[in-house]
Formats: structure tokens, sequence, C-alpha cells
């Protein structure tokens, strides 16, 4: 079988899968697990704007938990001041509408990922890891120094956002609505690779003193993904907000940033359907180890540091045949 | 004024913790070209050990002692077992090797000590106050931290400028098969200078355990403002990185103490609270942003 | 013949050694003009520092009387400067159209840099095959750009600096590793584009720089010594002591 046959197939029968999940779960009694994987669309949603920027742009984001928290907190403080009947900024009410909710989730990410983005991207390398890190830290503390919603605490919702017609309330539906997005965001992002522009950022990435050279500084293309990536880490966090009904400013913290990374990583560096894998291994693995210990994180450690030293493609990777670029 | 002094001088403590953690860092990134993640988590064992020999021994240097023998072993065999096959990786996986080592040392940290943070008492040696410009007392504990970072910083200078040592670790990072053509081991050296760093963040993590609490995720706060600190200072600089970490040192402390009260003078105090606490704690990276926005590789760029 | 890049007095020391010194060069339209010199003589230097990859001490630089000092790499490549590497600088892990597609889009196709298909892009891509029939790459456009011979990637680097429309292009030994037809080949295609344009040619093979060269300068420890004509370079006392009589490399 050749190796594009294979990967059809291996995205196909996943999506099957994924399609037939809820009733699949319900029929031998195992419902609870529909929020689990909805968590895992989630955290794939993340994975794969991740992987976009790594994969493609070649930077490596360490503060992409600013994004996710972003979002989850525009929509968390949105639901806070409906239910409380308080002012934002004292100017606008809030909201449980998440047809306002949402778009303003992810639009608040795009201009955090543009200011964040233009200072980062002004540095290569190490030094966009650290800064990305520094900023999405700087993101982190500003919001705990909010009193009003929560500080380290964080806040709880009374209900998840209200979309007309639907009931997310309802976790089957709730799960259809994170599979959709995760489709959404990925066919967005495969247009993007595609694209010219996506051509342009891939030479940047390859060659970056060929691209000068030509008069072609990456700047502006390289802002645009990183944006486009921040936004639909945003979305994720919107929506993990809508799953737990709480906000937490965990979902801020740079630990986040790490998992996201070991997601790409254990994914496929540049395969962006590999972020669905990489959030299955990694929630999975939690799942299953928390169950006989309280110290997982522990193996999870030892377990990254091998896998590290081991392997140098992912398992999605690996399922298709490939090395990761 | 006097608060303002006492101020300066814990911004000029908190500058030399940084100072400590960040010049291993930048050294084995400037050398080796490794970014370790993991370098807070020495802070971390570091704290825990003092706190742990000093409690049991009372004797705080006891435990200081004990600190850095432990570092330096364990610095030894964490270059040697996996840092090692990290140096020629690509940065993304020494930063996920790295992060899987700080979930494997706060996990073991608290399998053996608990979740519950230890405290250190100053040892009595250093335990009184010391007038500062004729009036007010500021805790000798903390006048000696400044004074052992200053020393240690020139140590490090003439380690690196002048003795042989340095010549050979200046010689490795700038040409591997010349220092190997002049017998130099540099599995020998990087180990070496591995270990070295690892001492320095253990000095400082056992050095802050009479300031602050010793817990679990200590290292990690204190990593990414030491992250700040070589992105100020250049990568790979001793000079930028001390200059750095006493600016980030200066700038947050004074911004904690001076930038409520500043808002509150024109905003209700609530509000001032507020606002002023919130820019506190984002002071300095702000600073960073702007740095990098004039000088994006740093304020220096020589070791 | 009209000057278009003028460059006066470039300076360049790296602690202490001048790499390159008092550096003037003017190079006209139609015109070839070669830099020789022993290895380490600042040739590559003196490139860097016209396309501002490193940037000059002190010294001067206009491209038809625009003053490009001030300016960064990629405004200066804008501006005209082409350039191709010692080592053949492509993208190696792509496909050569799609390294052609990459060298349209830079400058002169900007406008079609946007979300659609890049394949589905009909104008351009038949612009890039044009060019790849050009060079006599159109039957590689496929492959990768790292699995081409040493002279195709040479060929195709002139062909993606050719795609930017450059008015003047620096070329920093272009024959250097090439077999004897694929230098052969080099030598007829950069008589072909110097009608339009601007060259200067670092070259080792003498044999190439005599054929093509307008002009000739020769750099020895930072500085030109002597620019002539080829023939009168060619009798030199002062070159031959430098550069020519000592070096078996060159031909």
């Amino acid at each position: 079988m050749t190796r594009l046959n294979r990967q059809s197939l291996i995205i196909g029968l996943t999506f099957l899968v994924l399609a037939v999940l809820p009733p699949l779960l319900s029929a031998i009694d195992q419902s609870y697990y529909v929020s689990i994987a909805s968590k895992i669309l989630i955290y794939a949603l993340v994975g794969i704007s991740l992987d976009l920027i790594i994969g493609q742009a070649g930077l490596v984001s360490f503060g992409h938990a600013a994004f996710f928290g972003m979002g989850g907190y525009v929509c968390g403080v949105l639901s806070h001041h409906s239910a409380n009947d308080l002012l934002v900024f004292s100017v606008f009410t809030g909201t449980n509408n998440a047809l306002i909710s949402w778009p303003l989730a992810v639009l608040v990410c795009m201009v955090l990922g543009i200011i964040i983005g233009v200072i980062s991207l002004r540095t290569t390398g190490v030094y966009f890891i650290m800064i990305t890190l520094a900023l999405a830290q700087m993101v982190y503390f500003l919001i705990i120094s909010i009193p009003q919603y929560g500080g380290e605490d964080g806040l709880s919702l009374w209900t998840r956002n209200k979309l007309p017609g639907l009931n997310l309330q309802d976790d089957t539906q709730f799960y259809y609505i994170c599979l959709a997005w995760v489709i959404i965001y990925l066919l967005i992002a495969h247009k993007l690779i595609y694209s010219s522009l996506g051509l342009m950022i891939k030479g940047a990435k390859l060659n970056h003193q060929r691209l000068i050279a030509l008069g072609h500084p990456p700047f502006k293309a390289q802002l645009m993904i990183f944006v486009l990536s921040a936004m639909g880490s945003g979305l994720a966090g919107a929506l993990m907000v809508n799953l737990t009904q709480y906000v937490s400013p965990d979902y801020l913290h740079w630990s986040l940033s790490g998992k996201f990374l070991v997601i790409v990583i254990l994914g496929g560096i540049g395969f962006l359907f590999g972020g669905l894998y990489g959030a299955l291994i990694l929630l999975g693995l939690e799942e299953i180890l928390s169950s006989y210990t309280d110290h997982w994180h522990f193996i999870l450690g030892i377990a990254l540091v091998i896998i590290v030293l081991t392997s140098k493609s992912g398992l999605y990777a690996s399922l298709v045949g490939r090395k990761a670029t | 004024m006097i608060l303002f002094i006492e101020q300066l001088f814990n911004g000029l403590q908190l500058g030399v913790t940084l100072f400590l953690l960040a010049s291993g860092l930048t050294l084995v990134f400037g050398i080796m070209g490794l970014i370790n993640l993991s370098h807070g988590s020495l802070y971390m064992v570091g704290a825990y050990v003092t706190a742990t020999v000093t409690n049991h021994t009372g004797n705080f240097f006891l435990g200081i002692c004990a600190a850095l023998v432990c570092a330096a072993i364990l610095g030894v065999i964490i270059e040697m077992t996996i840092m090692r096959r990290l140096y020629h990786r690509d940065h993304l996986y020494q930063v996920l090797a790295t992060f899987g080592l700080i979930l494997f040392f706060n996990e073991s940290v608290r399998i053996i000590w608990g979740s519950q943070p230890l405290f250190i008492d100053i040892p009595q040696s250093l335990n009184f106050t010391v007038n500062l410009f004729g009036q007010g007392g500021y805790p000798a504990y903390r006048i000696a931290i400044i004074v052992l970072g200053i020393v240690i910083l020139l140590a490090l200078f003439v380690l690196i400028f002048y003795s042989k040592i340095g010549m050979l670790t200046r010689a490795g990072s700038s040409n591997r098969e010349m220092a190997q053509a002049l017998g130099i081991n540099i599995n020998r050296l990087y180990t070496g200078i591995f270990a070295f760093g690892a001492v320095l963040s253990a000095l400082a993590g056992g050095l802050a355990g009479p300031i602050y609490a010793v817990e679990i995720g200590m290292g990690e706060s204190v990593l990414i403002l030491a992250f700040v600190v070589i992105v100020i200072g250049g990568i790979g600089s001793i000079k930028g990185s001390f200059i750095a970490a006493l600016l980030i040192g200066i700038v947050d402390t004074l911004g904690r103490a001076y930038l409520p009260a500043f808002f509150k003078t024109f905003m209700s105090a609530s509000d001032g609270a507020v606002v002023g606490g919130s820019l506190a704690s984002i002071a300095i990276y702000l600073l960073m942003a702007v740095i990098l926005v004039v000088k994006p590789q740093g304020l220096s760029s020589k070791l | 013949m009209t000057k278009l890049l003028t460059a006066v007095n470039l300076k360049k020391s790296f602690g202490g050694l001048n790499a390159v010194d008092d550096f003037s060069i003017e190079l006209g339209k139609g015109e070839i003009h070669a830099l020789i010199g022993p290895n380490g003589a600042g040739k590559s230097t003196a490139i860097n520092l016209l396309t501002g990859e490193l940037l000059a001490d002190q010294g001067s630089i206009t491209l038809e009387g625009q003053d490009l000092s001030g300016l960064s790499t990629w405004q200066r490549a804008q501006a005209g400067l082409g350039r191709t590497y010692q080592i053949t600088s492509v993208i190696n892990e792509l496909s050569v159209l799609e390294n052609m597609l990459i060298a349209l889009l830079a400058q002169t196709q900007q406008d079609q840099i946007g979300l659609t298909h890049v394949t589905k892009i009909t104008p351009l891509i038949d612009q890039a095959k044009h060019y790849l029939q050009d060079f006599d790459l159109l039957p590689n456009a496929e492959n990768l750009a790292g699995e081409l011979s040493h002279g195709e990637q040479g060929r195709l680097e002139i062909a993606m600096c050719l795609a930017t429309n450059p008015k003047v292009l620096l070329l920093d030994e272009p024959m250097s590793g090439m077999s004897l037809i694929d230098g052969k080949n080099m030598i007829a295609l950069l008589h072909n584009i110097k009608q339009s344009m601007a060259i200067l040619l670092v070259e080792h093979d003498m044999e190439a720089v005599f054929q093509l060269a307008d002009t000739v300068s020769v750099m020895a420890s930072g500085k030109i010594i002597a620019s002539d004509s080829p023939q009168i370079i060619r009798k030199d006392p002062l070159v031959i002591e430098a550069y020519l009589g000592g070096d078996d490399a060159s031909g």
C-alpha cells in the first residue's frame, strides 16, 4: 500500500470512529467517556494549531497556554458578568451566547497573537522559545492579579454557553461541536499549507537566508500563521471552559504550554492530523496512570525523556510510515 | 527614603539569586548549545537538601555544603545519562526532555518530602541587622547573599578569562575539533561545566531557603525569571547576565513596592491596588519586550 | 555604459584585523566585473558588505543614485541586488519547481501570495516552468533541489536570482566544484544574461574570468591592488606576484 493511501485510510478510519463514538459509548453504557473524548478533541485542536507553526514555520512556541487560557477567560468572564449582572469594564454587559462569546474569544486571541507575535518574531531559535514562554507568563500573572476574576482560584460557571438550536449542556451535542471545530480548523490549516503563502512560510523555515537574499523577509507571513495558530488555541480554550464549566489559571500555566508541545511531538511534527493522536496518547496516559497513582507525572516525566532519547518521529508519523520532518 | 534603600537592597538580593541561576543556564547554552528547563529543579533540590540537613543538624552551612555536593553528583549523573545525548538535537527536543525532567523532579520531591512547604531559619551568626547609611536595620543575611553574589561573579570572570579550565572551555565552545586535537577531553569538560552550573543553581536555592518558602515548583517560577535575564543579557554572556539579573531584580522589587501606591495617588484605593499590582507583576516582561525591540540579541553578545 | 552600483571606501574589520579596507568599485550595466585574489583576500566579505549581510564600518553604497548603506539585506535585494553564495543556497528540501515559485513570489509576483492552492495559480506555474526551461532544468522540475547535481543547483540558484529582476548580480564562485561541461555552460549562461544587468563575479577559475570579464579587480589582504581590463591585469607584475604567479590553482 502506498504511503498516501495508507494515510488517507487512517484519516478516514479515524473520522469514522470519531463520528460514531458517542452512540457507541452509550451502547456499551460508558457515556462518561464522551466528555473525555471532547477533552481530547479540544487538546487536539491546540495540538493542530501549534503544529501549524512548528511544523510549517519552524517556530517553537512555548507560550500557547496564553492563548488557550485567554480564550477560556474571555468566555468565562463574559458568562460570569452575565450571570451576576455586572458590566465589563463598566461598559459592556456580559453574555452567555456562544455566537458572541466564541468569536470574541477568538478575536481577543487574535489581538494577543499579534502582540506576542510582533515581539517574538523579531527573534528566532532559542530566543523565540524563551520569549514566548516569558510573554505567556506575563499573561498568566496579569490575569491572576485581577481579584474580580478569582485570582489564583479561577472562576466557576453556572452553565455552558447557549448556542441557538442546540443544547451544549448535553455532552454528546457538545462533543459534535468540538469535532466540527477540529475538522473546520484542519481544513483551514490544510488550505494554508498548500497555498502560495504556505509555500513562502515553508521556504523561510528551510532556508531563511535565501528568502532574505531574494528580498522577501518572512515576518509578515510568519505573523499570519502565528496569529492563525493563536486563534485556534484560543477557540480550544473557549471550548475547554465550556466543557469543564470552570476557568482556571492552570489553563494559562506554562506547564500546560509544555504539555501542548508534548502533544505535537507525540503526534509527529509536521503532521497536522497527528495532533489528534498526540492528544489521545497524552490524555489517555493521564487518564490511565492517574487512576493508579497520584504521582503519574513521575512516570510521564521519565516517559518523555525516553521518548525524546529513543525516537525521532511521532506515533501518527509511524502509523503512516513516515519520518517526521 | 530608608524604605527605598531597603527595597533597593531587596532588589539586589533577588538579582544576585537570579544571577546564580542564570549564569549556569547561560554557560550551558553558550558552550554546549543546550536549553535546560530542568535547571530550576536543581535550585529546588538545593533548597530541599539545605532545609533537611539544616533542620536536622542545626547548621545552615552544613546544609548548604550538603546541597552543593548533592547538586554536583546529580549534575554529573544527569549530564552523562541524558544531556550529553541532547547537545546535537533540535532545541524543541531539548525543551521536551528537560520538561520531562521537571515533572520527574517535582514528583520525586513530592514523594520524598511531601506537598507541605519547608522552612529554614536564618543562621544564628547572620541573624542580626545592619545599619544602612546610619539609619534603620537591614538583615545581615541578605547583605551576605549580595556580597557572595559579587564574589562569585568575580570568581567566574577569573575562571573564564584567566584560568586554564576557562581557556579550555572557550576553546571547546569555539572549536570542538581543535580542542580535541589539543588533547582536551571534551566530554569530561562538558560534564564539569554542567555540574558546575548545577552547583550554582543549588547554591541559589539553598540561599533562598531562609527567605522564601521551600516548596515544589519554586524552581520553575525563578527559572522563567532567569530566562528573562539571559534573554535580556544576551544568551551566553556572563557579564550581560549579571547586569540583566540586577536590572530584573531591582525593577521587579521596586515595582511591587511602589506601583500600587503610585496608582492609589490618583485612583481609588482598591482600583489602584489592582492596576498597580497588575502592572508590577508584568513590569519585567514589559522591560524585556522593550529591550528586545531595541536590541533583539540582548544587551551583550560577548562572553 | 551606465553605472549601476557604486561602492566607495568600504571598510570592515574583525577585532583589529582589516578584512576589507578602502574597497571601492563601480559596476556598469552590461558589464561583468571580476573580483579575483587569493583565499582570505576578503572577496566574500566584500560581497557581504554590498548585500548588507555584514554591516560596513564605514563607506557608502549607492544603486542608481539610491543610498543603500542604511538598508537591511532584504531591502537591498528589493532595490535590485541579487546574489549567489559560495556554497550554493537553494532550498534543498523543496522541489525545483517550488524553489522557482518561491523566487518568483519573493518580489515580482508578490501579489500572488495568498490562500489559493499554489498549483492552481496557472500564470505563476507557467512562468516558473519558463525559467526552468531557459535554464535547462525543466526535466528536473519535480525533483528535490537537494538531489540535483552541483552544476544544476548552481543554475537553479542563478535562475532564482534572475526571477527577482535584479539590476546587479553578485556571484560568489559560481564555477567552483563544477565539472568542465557545467563550467562551460555557466560561462555561456553568464554571457547571455549580462546585457540587462551588472555582474560582479568572484571566481578562482582564471580561464573563465579572462573569457568573461570586461574589468578585473585584484584583491589582496582586504584591498584592491589593481583594477583594469583583463589584458592589462594579465601582465601586471604586481598582480602576478600577489596572486597569479604564486597560485597553482589558477589556470
